[in-house]
């Protein structure tokens, strides 16, 4: 059994909620690194993103082309097979991820790996099927708008990550909206997403002077694809990960040997916050 | 009350008639709706069973086959209702339900045909016959009348009818249940899908399920023990004092008590598993009926603990035997309790020596004395060994034995935090999106079981709106277990609403049967009593402290209050909310309650067809008064909800009822308001054609032509010219405020600001003798512009402005909002942008709260204005943006062009010339405008042909805009069409007339006290005379 308690102190922050972007700023060593050089005209072109989620559908306007689709499936001998799958979405959070990846990067690749159920809910066994057999795949980059808050799966949910870490693919995991603890988003081997409330520049990135979340993107009344082919205003840390996933691509499409920790290095250097104040070669 | 055998009085609560000596019969209560399960059994082949046997024979035969059934359906707490023929039938849930009530009625089914296997040895060996049956069973809300005192229960509705017909399609042998039963049931019942039912008599297949067994009913399997364990940090270190004390003084007995689903059980369970202290443990569970003997749960704490490494070496010898006789068989205390008591007391004694000995007793409320006595005794022998009896129950324990042994620990609900854990954490695996759980957090007031199957109901493939019928068993069977007193008592509380006062519930009671004489609230004090009772079983708890010494009063928590309530009878409740309304009847402030009384009373007659006179008053009452109250909320600037309550007013009422108009009239009005332009010109429209009376007509001809405005100019004011005489022969002060605001703003569009400001103060008059607020606050928000851009100098203005906020903005936040704006730009004119500013945030927190939808246009606009007047054309051209896009979702022509050419002059300034030409051209050439905006668009579009190089056209426009302006009292429009005229003039190389313009530009500036622009001015004559200048200086150094 495991036990969860609200408000585990203050040495956690799941959402930047009280503090202005000013407030948490960071003097920070290292090479200055500009938005264009990072991503300059670049739209993720080439760049292999899976959304492990509940599906996408690949009907909507502001998903694009779909390059791929599986789902996690029950064998009848009891345990799970990753098959493909034209079912799409039923529960439309997978959908409203991609949407932001199109947006944020909008030619990059758009795969989609199911293993939640309509209710945007689904089982640890699901989780771990999807995540390894993404993983094993290749992808460059997987976002996983979800996690799981049972202790039993953190020992292979944490291999997993290790080894897409190692393998080259970049797990791009949001932080849980309650204050609770969960998982993979807790793994330093992951980029860790939570969202901030500034509606003003929908591309606003910070990051967390203290961590277990590293990054903060836009999260709050987010407008976001829904299946249907329509939009709706939602809010969660679900849709501040899937910008950062865009942003990556479209790093990675300018910089396709960046390793994992690169890429982290890169975001921590251009979120707005940080202020790279020494460095080079002195 | 009167005697019904010889019609004589008796007294109060006398149990014989002192006249005739007939037992006298209580009220019974009257007909409640509640979920029931119906069990039909009946019997297979009785044609050959009566040719076989003699009839002497077969009557002893049915007449045991009677008594095995009756029996078995009494043991498990049914009813039998009736015997048709050679079938049963039984209910469950009446005159009282229970929780398990399925359960139950599972249990009696599989008992009978144990118990007619066992006749049919008996009848097999003697007669040579079997008897053999089939049954149904089925759970669902039925209508039941209850009479306690003849226990005889009146069970009508559909459940009834599917129960036999599942009967009917059983085999012999075999029991059929439908689908609530099955799923009541749960994990501990094992059974086979027969599939969709076609029963005869009933509409759509049922889904029905063979019931092969049912196993044990561990709440680890029927409650979510796999879900993480949430909060309760204290309990458990209450428990671990608890077990300390016991390790270090001697036994402890620990009561743990909470309502059902509160979390008793898990409690015990998490703090077993974290605790780091040793010790064995085991654990018993009483049962609401009687199939074991009443010291089984210590049965089972016995057997467990014996079954350890350590209990099997228990050498006392003598005490396992004295417990292999008697309690550990059948859970009796065998040949004497005393023996009893003292073997389990040595056993525990010799266990606790090694290791401290938890023993859980669950469910304690349904204990029998003899256990409890037990556990008291077990404790108090055990005072020198380290033993822990946790206890756990309900608050109704504490009914039985008011003087309950030992400590106690009282588990409230879980916090908002904590339940919102739960929500969060209750799948494997979730999606981080924020869900909106407030309706299910509110209803299940931290109570974990209640969140648990409200959030488990809400994702079912077609949620009903329906509680979940687990919810329904369990509370059902809370307040069913009351007495008649406390029953009504929180009836008719749950009447008045989900909070209500405690003087309404016993005035309610007193002006009804339930507090008459004979009542079961008749006695002056039976309400505060019942409440009392109500609130130490948490049913009802204390909402604070309400006027003159009365008490606020709430339901423990939504379920509690929607389950009493459902439960009622629609007749019963349609007459209680009669009462309720003729309660409230003559207070102030209690219209819409008492409206929602009337509405619900009519919805509830009309659902039981009684369309009579009685329920057509009920409608024109309950209309009348939703009218009544929506305007009130409407003059209270409260759109929203005035816009619910003449929907609802609408609703009730057809044209040709004489209340209709002025409601449909209000709504049409709030419609146009809030954005449904639509829907709201369609109801003013048939407002026109329907209605007879000249004030509503008139109200809704002026409404038209206002929301018309923007395709025939001035016809608002035409039409306020014409209706202006019919208010004043009504007295109808809204009316007449609202055609002199329009009269006001036809002034303004000529730009004649000081008529307008006469106008709006007769409009200002009208509007607060008709208590109107949102025609004041548009009166003083329209002052506020033409004191901004009327003649009055800058700093008379803002006093002025400020004068009428201080008398009329207090508690008016619409006002606060309409006179912020122009506040707000004579401040940045008299350079006191950050004053400004500060101004337009709290006017923006103002509107967003009272969802204003025009103001997502409007502030943008005011605050572009502000940034343009401190110098900070970027980001006044966002604003402007941003006002420009919520004109356009709005369909709000007029603001949009206002957005455009303000950003037109903006990109004007800056020299981006193409790009406020883009702007200008979006403006549609045939709008119609203001005397000022036709000298502002014409002083724009000057200006640009002059950069063009069509300069004679420039020339034209500029003109015209001098003209258009000059005809305005406003010197702000003059100047900055004398200004434009100045550029103009300078671009075409007459600068000596642009120089003359300017100085014009200027005095207008001054007189206003239009710094920012003064400064303009001189800048432009630097510019333009100084670049003369340079050009000089140039040519000499050349």
């Amino acid at each position: 059994m495991t036990a969860v308690s609200p408000a585990a102190g203050p040495g956690l922050t799941w959402r930047l909620l009280d503090h202005t972007p000013a407030e948490i700023a960071i003097e920070a060593d290292g090479i200055p690194v500009t938005p264009g050089w990072a991503w300059g005209g670049s739209t993720g072109r080439a760049v292999r993103v899976c959304v492990v989620d509940s599906g996408v559908d690949a009907d909507h306007p502001m998903v694009g082309r779909v390059d791929g689709a599986w789902a996690v499936v029950a064998v009848d001998a009891g345990g799970y097979r990753v098959e493909p799958t034209t079912a799409g979405d039923p529960c439309g959070h997978g959908t409203a991820c991609a949407g932001i990846i199109r947006r944020t990067a909008a030619d990059c690749e758009l795969y989609s790996v199911r293993v939640l159920g309509e209710h945007g809910s689904g089982t640890g066994a699901m989780l771990l099927t999807g995540l390894r057999w993404a993983v094993r795949q290749g992808f460059d980059l997987i976002n996983l708008s979800l996690s799981t808050t049972r202790i039993k799966f953190v020992d292979e949910l944490r291999a997993i990550a290790d080894e897409a870490y190692f393998g080259g693919t970049a797990i791009v995991a949001s932080a849980h909206n309650t204050l609770v603890e969960s998982f993979p988003w807790r793994f330093a081997s992951v980029i860790s997403v939570g969202s901030h409330v500034e509606e003003s520049d929908p591309e606003l990135l910070l990051y967390n002077p203290r961590p277990p979340v590293e990054f903060f993107a836009p999260g709050q009344n987010v407008e976001v694809a829904w299946p249907g082919g329509g939009t709706i205003r939602t809010t969660g840390n679900s849709f501040a990960t899937p910008l950062v996933t865009g942003l990556c691509a479209r790093i990675l499409s300018k910089h396709p040997r960046m390793t994992t920790f690169q890429l982290k290095n890169t975001l921590y250097l251009l979120a707005a916050n940080v202020r790279v104040s020494s460095g080079g070669s002195a | 009350m009167t005697c019904t055998a010889c019609g004589g009085q008796t007294p109060v609560g006398a149990r014989f008639c002192p006249a005739c000596g007939a037992r006298t019969v209580t009220p019974s209560r009257s007909a409640e709706r509640k979920l029931v399960t119906v069990v039909f059994c009946d019997l297979v082949g009785s044609t050959a069973l009566s040719e076989a046997l003699d009839p002497e024979a077969l009557r002893s035969v049915m007449l045991q086959y009677f008594a095995v059934l009756r029996a078995t359906i009494e043991q498990c707490g049914g009813t039998v209702e009736k015997f048709i023929g050679d079938a049963v039938m039984a209910v469950f849930g009446v005159p009282v339900m229970h929780e398990d009530d399925a359960r139950r009625a599972a249990a009696a089914a599989v008992g009978m045909l144990d118990a007619l296997a066992r006749l049919n040895a008996d009848l097999q060996h003697q007669l040579g016959v079997r008897l053999r049956v089939r049954i149904g069973v089925h759970t669902g809300p039925a209508v039941a009348s209850a009479d306690v005192s003849s226990r005889q229960a009146l069970v009508s509705g559909d459940t009834v009818n599917v129960a036999a017909r599942l009967e009917q399609s059983a085999g012999a042998g075999e029991i059929l249940i439908g689908p609530l039963t099955r799923q009541a049931l749960g994990a501990s019942a094992r059974t086979e899908l027969v599939g969709p039912l076609p029963l005869r008599g009933v509409a759509a297949p049922l889904t029905a399920y063979r019931l092969l067994g049912i196993g044990a009913d561990d709440p680890a399997v029927l409650r979510r023990f796999d879900l993480p364990f949430v909060g309760r940090a204290q309990e458990m270190a209450a428990l671990g004092r608890a077990l300390t004390d016991a390790r270090v003084s001697g036994a402890v007995l620990i009561t743990v008590y909470g309502e059902p689903g509160i979390g008793k059980t898990r409690l015990v369970r998490a703090w077993l598993d974290r605790t780091t202290q040793r010790y064995a443990a085991g654990a018993g569970r009483c049962r609401p009926y009687g199939d074991s003997g009443s010291l089984a749960p210590l049965a089972e704490v016995v057997d467990q603990l014996l079954a350890t490494p350590a209990g099997r070496a228990v050498t006392d010898a003598e005490a396992r035997g004295v417990l292999s006789a008697g309690l550990l068989p059948d859970g009796t205390p065998g040949s004497s309790l005393d023996g009893t008591s003292a073997a389990v007391a040595s056993v525990l004694r010799e266990l606790s020596q090694a290791t401290p000995v938890i023993v859980t007793v669950d469910d304690c409320h349904w204990a029998s004395d003899t256990l409890l006595e037990v556990l008291r005794r077990l404790v108090t022998v055990l005072r020198r060994s380290a033993v822990l009896v946790i206890c756990l129950a309900r608050l109704d324990l504490r009914d039985r034995r008011p003087g309950w042994d030992g400590p106690q620990l009282v588990l409230e609900g879980l916090s908002r935090a904590e339940s919102e854990v739960i929500v969060a954490t209750r799948a494997e695996v979730g999606a981080h999106i924020a869900p909106d759980a407030a309706p299910v957090l509110d209803a299940a007031g931290g109570n974990p079981f209640y969140l648990e199957q409200l959030l488990a109901a809400a994702e079912e493939s077609a949620p009903t709106g329906e509680l979940p019928h687990s919810l329904q068993s369990l509370l059902g069977a809370r307040i069913d277990a009351l007495d008649l007193a406390e029953r009504s008592t929180l009836d008719l509380a749950a009447v008045l609403g989900r909070e209500f006062l405690a003087a309404d519930v016993s005035a309610l009671a007193h002006g009804g049967p339930e507090g008459s004489p004979g009542g079961p609230l008749a006695h002056p004090d039976a309400v505060t009593a019942a409440l009392s009772e109500l609130r130490r079983r948490r049913l009802v708890e204390s909402a604070g402290p309400a006027a003159a010494g009365d008490e606020a009063l709430r339901f423990g928590n939504g379920l509690i209050h929607e389950v009493t309530y459902r439960a009622m009878a629609k007749r019963t409740r349609a007459e209680r909310h009669v009462r309720a309304a003729r309660l409230l009847a003559g207070r102030t402030g209690v219209t819409a309650r008492i409206a929602t009384h009337l509405e619900r009373a009519y919805g509830y007659r009309v659902a039981l067809g009684l369309r009579d006179e009685a329920t057509e008053e009920l409608r024109h009452r309950a209309a009348r008064l939703l009218g009544v109250a929506g305007a009130q909320a409407f003059a209270r600037s409260d759109l929203t909800w005035a816009a619910t309550l003449l929907g609802r007013a609408v609703d009730l009422l057809t044209p040709d009822d004489a209340a209709w108009a002025a409601a449909a009239r209000r709504l049409g009005e709030i419609r146009l308001a809030t954005g449904r332009a639509q829907d709201g010109a369609a109801l003013l429209r048939a407002v026109l054609d329907r209605c007879a009376d000249p004030v509503n007509v008139a109200h809704a001809r002026l409404a038209l032509a206002v929301a018309d405005d923007g395709r025939s100019f001035d016809g608002a004011a035409e039409v306020a010219r014409e209706t202006l005489p019919v208010f004043a022969a009504a007295g109808d002060h809204l009316g007449q405020a609202r055609a002199y605001i329009r009269l006001a703003q036809q002034s303004q569009r000529l730009g004649r600001h000081g008529v307008a400001e006469g106008q709006l103060r007769a409009g200002l008059r009208h509007a607060v003798r008709g208590g109107a607020e949102p025609e004041l606050a548009l009166a003083l928000g329209a002052v506020g512009v033409s004191l901004w851009r009327g003649p009055m100098p800058v700093p008379t203005a803002i006093d002025e402005c400020r004068r009428r906020l201080a008398s009329h903005g207090a508690a008016r936040p619409t006002v606060q909002v309409t006179l912020s704006c122009p506040i707000a730009v004579l401040l940045a004119l008299d350079d006191r942008a950050d004053e400004a500013r500060a101004c337009l945030t709290g006017a923006g927190r103002l509107a967003a709260e009272l969802d204003i939808p025009e103001s997502g246009v409007v502030l943008p606009i005011f605050r572009a204005a502000v940034e343009s007047l401190s110098a900070r054309p970027r980001i006044a051209l966002d604003l402007l943006d941003r006002a420009a896009e919520a004109a356009e979702r709005l369909g709000a022509a007029g603001l949009l062009g206002t957005a455009r050419r303000e950003a037109a002059r903006l990109l004007l300034d800056e020299g981006r010339y193409a790009e406020a030409a883009e702007q200008l051209a979006t403006i549609a050439a045939d709008t119609e405008l203001l005397r000022a905006d036709r000298a502002d668009l014409d002083g724009l579009r000057g200006r640009l042909a002059a950069e063009a190089g069509a300069f004679d056209e420039a020339l034209d426009l500029s003109q015209r805009a001098v003209a258009a302006a000059g005809a305005t009292d406003s010197p702000i429009v003059q100047a900055v069409a004398h200004l434009d005229r100045a550029a103009v003039l300078a671009r075409v190389g007459r600068r000596e007339d642009s120089a003359a313009a300017a100085v014009l530009a200027g005095r207008c500036f001054a007189v206003k006290g239009h710094r920012p622009g003064q400064r303009t001015v001189v800048d432009f004559r630097r510019r333009v005379e100084g670049a003369r200048v340079a050009g000089h200086m140039g040519g000499t150094r050349k």
